[in-house]
């Protein structure tokens, strides 16, 4: 049996740590957690929070071998208890405004739920929530603990940073939340949000006025005076901090982004369900792919909508990683497709920028490439914006694709393209090498080629390959 | 008008303290819970009594919050 191997991005908190264990996460319970967590587990609180959608599934793993789970202060696991693992790991400055602003309301109902039965959260961090069959669920169990009367509530000031200054850049000032907060692991500060904010909406809601201006101007504030000890250990009356969580549910729920109205939205389909002449040739060509290599779970890089994510689905294939950077395309696949039940995770991401690996030595979050584990891609008219439109060389661009994984299809768009007309319109063509012969070079030196279609309309060339 | 008072008056009772020493910003957002308590509190009250007349005027509003009212009340 090899030893268990702790995840590297597990170290901040010393009651427990994670390990991956296959298909299961292991959480080793440290012993100053032991008797406190255990007392959790026994009374069936996460059992009812995860029947409610809220929390991942826990399993004490009993009569469990101890040996090797070692923490990262060099303490001795006490317990075990083991959760699926979440199929793909996707972080809050990968999400669209509809994801952030669900998995905001789905922590509130958590939390209000866990109040309800004498329990609160540890802490409010957004990395704890995730997308598992397009719903938000928290996936720390070990952040659920007795409540304690008259106690604050701990997890405030993350909350706003993490959840709702992001939600309200956008909603209040029409700006794009993921940059800034990929820029800050902690998310947006007050500092940055006051900035940005319009003051006119500080002062004519309760919520910013509260939750934004009065606390900043607290947070930020270098005064104290004498008695702040004894007002930071006032009690907190149980309703009031009830009162903070519903009240803050509301406010978030009835925010909206600055950036498109909803009827926007409803129209979106509609606008992107009819285009190309060609679109059939690819959904069939897609749909065929799905069908014979029958991939569990699947990339779809620049991926839109999900149109195509849902022809090869509809044939066999099993869930798709929306992979796209067009903000507007991921909401709206969030909109039209997670929320209603298909089986696509839409995720931001720029494939000549992937995200990188990022926090304390570079363990905390995982990069792209970290969670490269796909069963197969499909890659439909994204190569000529990588190499084109972001001058990256052709073989390191179409290698770095087929990487990815075993299988895939990859769509050659050449110059005679209008599209890529477009991108050379006003540049220079320093792309020799870029040709349909090269391509199909580029792939059979690696892969076999299983299928492929060229159009004659404009030269597009469909590949469906498979790694030798 | 009321408004901008009113705002005036808690930043004067909350921010004008003389300095001291540096806080743990996290101290700031601790102390603050309590007021910010009790106007989520109110305002979720006020949320629950204007559902009500809605409702009762046959508007169709939003689901009333549970348990907000009996909470403030407290």
């Amino acid at each position: 049996m090899t030893a268990p191997v702790r995840d590297p991005g597990s170290f901040r908190d010393p009651n427990a740590y994670v390990f991956a264990d296959g298909e299961r996460i292991v959480r080793a319970v440290m012993p100053a957690a032991h008797e406190a967590f255990g007392d959790v587990y026994d009374s069936g609180i996460l059992g009812e929070l995860n029947a409610k959608g809220l929390m991942i599934g826990c399993e004490r793993i009993e009569d469990g071998d101890l040996e090797g789970y070692t923490g990262a202060r060099g303490e001795s696991a006490a317990a075990l208890y083991s959760h699926p693992r979440v199929p793909f790991l996707s972080y809050p400055y990968e999400w669209v405004f509809s994801q952030l602003k669900d998995a905001a309301l789905a922590h509130l109902d958590l939390q209000i739920a866990a109040l309800d039965k004498g329990f609160v959260l540890s802490d409010a961090t957004a990395y704890n929530m995730q997308f598992i069959d397009g719903k938000p669920v928290h996936i720390d169990v070990m952040s659920v603990r007795r409540y304690k009367n008259g106690e604050h509530w701990d997890g405030y000031n993350q909350f706003c940073r993490q959840f709702v200054l992001p939600l309200l850049i956008e909603a209040w000032a029409g700006v794009s939340f993921q940059p800034m907060y990929r820029g800050s692991l902690n998310g947006i500060s007050f500092e940055d949000a006051m900035s940005i904010l319009p003051k006119r909406k500080l002062f004519t809601s309760l919520g910013g006025f509260m939750h934004v201006y009065l606390h900043g101007k607290a947070v930020l504030s270098n005064t104290s005076s004498p008695d702040d000890k004894h007002k930071a250990t006032a009690p907190l009356p149980k309703a009031r901090y009830k009162a903070i969580l519903k009240q803050l549910r509301n406010f978030v729920a009835d925010l909206k982004s600055a950036k498109r109205p909803d009827s926007y939205w409803k129209e979106y389909a509609k606008k992107n369900s009819y285009s190309e002449p060609m679109r059939d040739v690819k959904l069939d060509f897609v749909g065929r792919w799905g069908e014979t290599f029958k991939p569990a779970t699947f990339w779809d890089i620049g991926g839109n909508t999900g149109d195509f994510s849902m022809a090869a689905i509809e044939k066999g294939a099993g869930k798709a990683v929306i992979l796209d950077a067009d903000l507007d395309s991921l909401e709206g696949a969030y909109r039209l497709r997670t929320r209603k039940g298909d089986p696509v995770l839409p995720v931001m991401m720029n494939m000549n920028d992937p995200t990188p690996a990022l926090g304390w030595r570079q363990t905390e979050r995982k990069g792209l490439a970290e969670r490269a584990d796909a069963d197969g891609i499909i890659a439909l008219a994204v190569i000529h914006h990588m190499v084109i439109g972001g001058n990256l060389p052709f073989q390191e661009a179409v290698d770095w694709l087929m990487d990815l994984a075993p299988c895939g299809i990859i769509e050659f768009v050449p110059k005679r393209d209008p599209m890529v007309k477009q991108l050379l319109a006003v540049r220079e063509d320093i792309f020799p090498d870029y040709t349909t012969e090269r391509f199909r070079e580029i792939i059979s030196s690696r892969a076999t080629i299983v299928d492929e279609h060229e159009f004659e309309e404009n030269g597009r060339l469909l590949v469906s390959y498979k790694s030798k | 008008m009321s408004r901008t008072v009113l705002v005036a008056a808690v930043l004067t009772a909350t921010f004008t303290t003389p300095a001291f020493a540096y806080i743990d910003p996290i101290t700031g957002s601790v102390i603050l819970q309590a007021l910010i308590g009790g106007f989520a509190a109110v305002s979720l009250a006020v949320r629950q009594v204007r559902e009500k007349i809605f409702t009762a005027l046959g508007f169709k509003s939003k689901a009333v919050e549970e348990t907000s009212a009996d909470d403030a009340a407290k």
